[in-house]
């Protein structure tokens, strides 16, 4: 009988027992914290739609580690660093979720069909009635982007790989896709994890920055909806598509994005039922889930170990605290301004999360005064962020490409 | 530009850009807005007189 080893039947378990001790530790922790994600997700702390998947996948990919060749060891679900395209070819054939990485997440199309989704589901009216006021708050709430941009140059990072880490700041995930996509294709994949994953905990952190800077006498601060007038179909359409035109043409990089952003607006506006229902469902949670579930794949040990992924770590966290600090100082400047007409919880939506940071004031003014409504107002500023978040990629790209 | 320095410059400069254009395309949708407003303003007297009735 010829040797036989318990192990080989499971490799998974060998590559772990048999592997560097520090990618089995890294892969352990993954796995843990893929179980965690699925539990905070399903629980509703974290953002379920992108969590779920992503927890799944992270488990999964970390514990399907297994023998490639005699020294090589892998996992058949993805190879995100493979550029060779004979390579590539080969991959595309065996890991079988290769093909839609390769077509529609490195070349950024998933990130413009959530783009797209979130267009069919914005209503840009609230931009059209104060586009001053919603600007100055979601130019405040970039505050993340431009200071950690020279943090992170102080912390070692390339001009390239700063740019796209300080994006984060704008907690748009499509954007940072694309920029670092762009700039610092090598980091890609741990910048798109650090950012989506932090994009996550803007749900369960935004919150307490809220309670920590504004006092509950001000939170409550109702708005006059009588003040806001009836913007009509053809108003919105005219702005959106001139809008879009005009961004086009200033920053051409960043077109693919402004055009799915605002065809889905577009969209909306014309009411064409069947492509609102298509984009809305079919088209945003078919990209959200597999982008969650790519996101999770991709934290394999092997591909996140690089040394650099514990800097991006706590640029991200910068980026998005700074971001939201500045957001509520553009609220506050507002409530001087009016006289103390304005509610300056609004500022945080200035981080263009969409809706997300919209939907986290009015849940943080309504358990302090129930009748206060500042969603409409708060609109405003989160779409103003979208297209100041756009602005800002199509800057950094346009000078550092 | 390099080192540091060179990106606290830049950093500035991408700043003032961004709430340049920002403040451009604010301006641009206010003059949309207000277009629009006045198109309908000035359609209206017009439409009353072509058909003979005033509200």
């Amino acid at each position: 009988m010829p040797n036989f080893d318990i192990l080989n039947l499971f490799q998974g378990i060998a590559t772990m027992v048999y592997g560097d001790p520090t990618i089995t530790i890294a892969r352990i922790v993954l796995i843990a914290l893929g179980i965690a994600f699925v539990y905070l997700g399903a629980k509703g702390t974290l953002e379920p739609l992108i969590m779920i998947p992503m927890g799944v996948g992270m488990a999964s990919v970390n514990a399907s580690v297994l023998y490639l060749s005699a020294t090589a060891t892998g996992t058949i679900f993805i190879d995100p660093m493979i550029s060779d395209p004979a390579q590539l070819m080969d991959v595309l054939q065996i890991d079988f979720l290769q093909p839609i990485y390769t077509l529609t997440f490195s070349n950024g199309l998933i990130a413009c069909l959530v783009f797209m989704g979130i267009g069919v589901i914005t209503d840009i009216g609230y931009i059209l009635i104060a586009p001053f006021s919603s600007m100055f708050i979601a130019i405040m709430a970039e505050l993340g982007t431009i200071l950690t941009f020279p943090i992170a140059v102080a912390m070692g990072l390339t001009y390239k790989e700063a740019a796209s880490v300080a994006i984060i700041g704008g907690a748009d995930g499509p954007m940072v896709l694309y920029t670092s996509l762009i700039l610092a294709k090598d980091l890609f994949v741990p910048i798109t994890i650090v950012a989506y994953l932090y994009l996550s905990l803007t749900y369960g952190g935004y919150p307490y920055l809220i309670k920590l800077c504004i006092p509950k006498r001000l939170r409550g601060i109702k708005m006059d909806l009588h003040d806001l007038p009836e913007i009509t179909r053809g108003e919105k359409l005219t702005f959106a598509i001139i809008t879009c035109t005009i961004l086009c043409l200033l920053f051409p990089v960043a077109g693919p994005l402004f055009m799915s952003f605002f065809v889905g607006v577009i969209v909306k506006e014309s009411e064409v039922t069947r492509l609102i229902e298509f984009i809305e469902g079919p088209v945003l949670y078919g990209s959200t889930f597999f982008l969650g579930l790519l996101l999770g794949v991709l934290c394999e040990a092997n591909t996140i170990m690089n040394p650099k992924v514990f800097t991006l770590l706590i640029l991200g966290m910068t980026a998005l605290l700074i971001s939201g600090l500045g957001g509520i100082l553009g609220g506050y400047i507002m409530y001087f301004i009016t006289r103390g007409k304005y509610n300056p919880v609004i500022g945080i939506a200035g981080v263009s999360c969409v809706p997300t940071t919209a939907k986290v004031a009015q849940k943080e003014v309504r358990e302090v005064n129930k009748q206060a409504i500042i969603l409409p107002f708060a609109m405003g500023p989160n779409i103003s962020g979208v297209i100041t978040s756009a602005i800002l990629a199509g800057i950094y790209v346009t000078l550092l490409r | 530009m390099t080192g540091i320095f060179g990106s606290i410059e830049l950093a500035g400069i991408v700043y003032i850009l961004c709430a340049l254009i920002s403040f451009g395309v604010a301006w641009m949708i206010k003059g949309i807005y207000c277009g629009i407003r006045m198109q309908k303003a000035k359609a209206v007297p017009v439409l009353a007189e072509s058909t003979g009735k005033t509200s």
